[in-house]
């Protein structure tokens, strides 16, 4: 799972596990600044909420 | 003196002939071969503040950027390049396709400038809107990957927009594509105002910078692959290459390594108009000019492509630089001593006789370049904001990591977006002002944004011996590491940087 640090929270970011691979920029600047995205397996997936991605994504934060 | 300045945007040393070809393709760059033959050759020569914006910054105001912000437009408190040369009778030019200079985040780069060329098109620059999907099905899906985007989504940046920059270029006409208009106008610009007293002209190519797209002859130099195939792009994203949003297969990396190469080939020859215009108008004998690059792009070296997350590797950090001057005592020669990319801003000043501001940190190169010392600096620093710190005396890199628990203290008149370079803005509701910087009496926000490591541990290279950088010395108990983390240390201090910097390297504070 990749994330860009720019578009998760800073808090959730801290509570991912090691296997969760965070980059400064994805390249998807459009997609960034309109809504919550990742990429699981190499593949963008977007919706309306972070906890809900991870959670579709099988990632759990420990928080 | 006129000063004619070129920056050819991710121009990788190791694609250029006069710096030891490392490539596999026999690149061929003759006219900078030709110039590097009566210029000086800088073989130690280190970007600073990484990556586009933060390095014009860099060379247009004199100012280390990444120690105190990202990507960010000029300050109220800078003096630009231009802004100087004027203040001294000097007629001053930008020529440049370089569309980030007009997004957000950038201004006051270019408006200094008596006059400016931009290039419209290039990547992602805001100009075309028609057609709503552009024809070229194969080119779309080179540029942007249908399956995943929607062409015309009116997102804030969508790649489908360079498939629309390009839709009315005759594919067949290089004429048409970025780095020919560019050099072409300074070719032209270089005769037409030969008879002003003096002049800064400064061209700034983004070329070759992605997308790897352009004609023949060059995109089928060097590769036998049909350079249309929409199942090859020639726009990969940064990452790593073995995994994730950015993976290539090798098929892959070897056209878009070959596009690249066939770019280097591209710009190299218009760069040859502009020699040829120096050449015809005589320009020479009251003319320095400096050719140098921001940064490289990686292309597999170390698995990554791009400008991605990576530790800053040579490949990415140490950048050509020639200079001839008419007074130059290493002219077709090779200098070995350390210099850095800020260092330009005093050196085309001084080149100018404009005075140089007090406050700035870059340190002319001009008496090395005239042979009236043998050294110039012990130190460099590069990197990005709120990353890893770098290091070099000339032979070692040394790589030290930040905390990513402690965020990055932020310092700049204007709210920019800590990552997200030039994305719209946001308000930074928490920032603080205050007389926060060593070189400026001026109030500034202050405000933080998260901390980015690209690697968890210190990296230690020894370039002499090891100049791909495939070998970490680091952690070996070696005296160098010592002795380069305590360069760091003094060139941190040296520069008074904030306390946050020490905080979040985790280094002692002087």
């Amino acid at each position: 799972m990749e994330y860009c640090v720019d578009n998760l929270p800073n808090d959730l970011r801290a509570a991912l596990p090691a296997e969760c691979v965070g980059w400064p920029c994805l390249q998807r600047c459009g997609l960034c600044y309109d809504e919550p995205f990742l990429a699981v397996d190499g593949e963008l997936v977007t919706g309306d909420d972070h906890e809900e991605l991870l959670a579709d994504a099988g990632v759990s934060p420990d928080r | 003196m006129n000063v004619l300045f070129v920056s050819v945007d991710s121009l990788s040393r190791r694609f250029l002939g006069c710096y030891d070809l490392d490539v596999e393709f026999d690149v061929e760059t003759d006219n900078l071969d030709r110039f590097a033959e009566r210029a000086a050759v800088f073989d130690t020569h280190y970007a600073g503040s990484l990556a586009c914006m933060p390095a014009r910054r860099e060379w247009l105001t004199g100012m280390k950027d990444f120690l105190w912000r990202p990507w960010g437009p000029v300050e109220a408190y800078d003096v630009t390049l231009p802004q100087a040369a004027r203040e001294s009778d000097v007629l001053t030019q930008l020529v440049t396709d370089h569309y980030h200079y007009f997004q957000h985040g950038s201004n006051g780069y270019y408006e200094d400038f008596h006059g400016f060329e931009f290039v419209r098109g290039h990547e992602c620059d805001a100009w075309r809107t028609a057609p709503r999907i552009p024809d070229d099905e194969a080119l779309l899906r080179q540029a942007t990957d249908p399956d995943r985007w929607t062409p015309d989504g009116l997102q804030y940046i969508n790649r489908a927009q360079y498939a629309r920059n390009v839709a009315d270029f005759d594919q067949d006409d290089e004429t048409e594509f970025f780095a020919p208009k560019v050099f072409d106008f300074a070719s032209n610009w270089l005769r037409e105002n030969a008879d002003w007293d003096e002049w800064f002209c400064y061209v700034d190519s983004f070329d070759v910078h992605e997308p790897f797209h352009y004609p023949e002859p060059y995109a089928s130099m060097y590769t036998d692959e049909d350079p249309c195939d929409p199942a090859l792009t020639f726009w990969p994203h940064y990452g790593r290459i073995d995994e994730g949003v950015a993976e290539l297969s090798e098929r892959e990396l070897d056209f878009v390594r070959a596009q690249f190469a066939g770019k280097v080939t591209m710009v190299d020859r218009w760069f040859g108009r502009v020699l040829d215009a120096l050449d015809d108008t005589g320009a020479w004998d009251d003319t320095m000019v400096v050719v140098t690059a921001d940064h490289g792009h990686y292309l597999g070296e170390h698995g990554w492509i791009g400008k991605p997350a990576a530790p800053l590797y040579d490949v990415l950090a140490r950048t050509p630089l020639l200079v001839w001057h008419p007074d130059g005592a290493h002219n077709g020669d090779r200098v070995d001593e350390l210099t850095t990319a800020v260092d330009l801003y005093a050196t085309i000043l001084e080149a100018l006789d404009a005075p140089v501001p007090d406050n700035v940190h870059s340190r002319s190169i001009l008496p090395l370049v005239r042979g009236e010392c043998d050294h110039h600096r012990d130190w460099a620093l590069y990197g990005y904001w709120g990353s890893s710190m770098n290091v070099t005396d000339g032979r070692y890199t040394y790589f030290h990591p930040c905390d990513e628990s402690v965020d990055t203290a932020l310092y700049s008149t204007a709210m920019m977006n800590a990552h997200g370079d030039f994305k719209p803005k946001e308000p930074k509701g928490d920032a603080e002002a205050g007389e926060f910087l060593p070189y400026t009496d001026c109030p500034v926000w202050r405000f933080e944004g998260p901390s980015y490591a690209r690697h968890d541990d210190p990296m230690l290279f020894d370039t002499d011996t090891d100049p791909r950088q495939e070998t970490n010395l680091a952690g070996e108990e070696r005296s160098e590491e010592d002795a380069m983390r305590e360069l760091l240390v003094d060139a941190l201090h040296e520069l008074s940087v904030s306390e946050n910097q020490y905080d979040r390297l985790g280094l002692p504070k002087p």
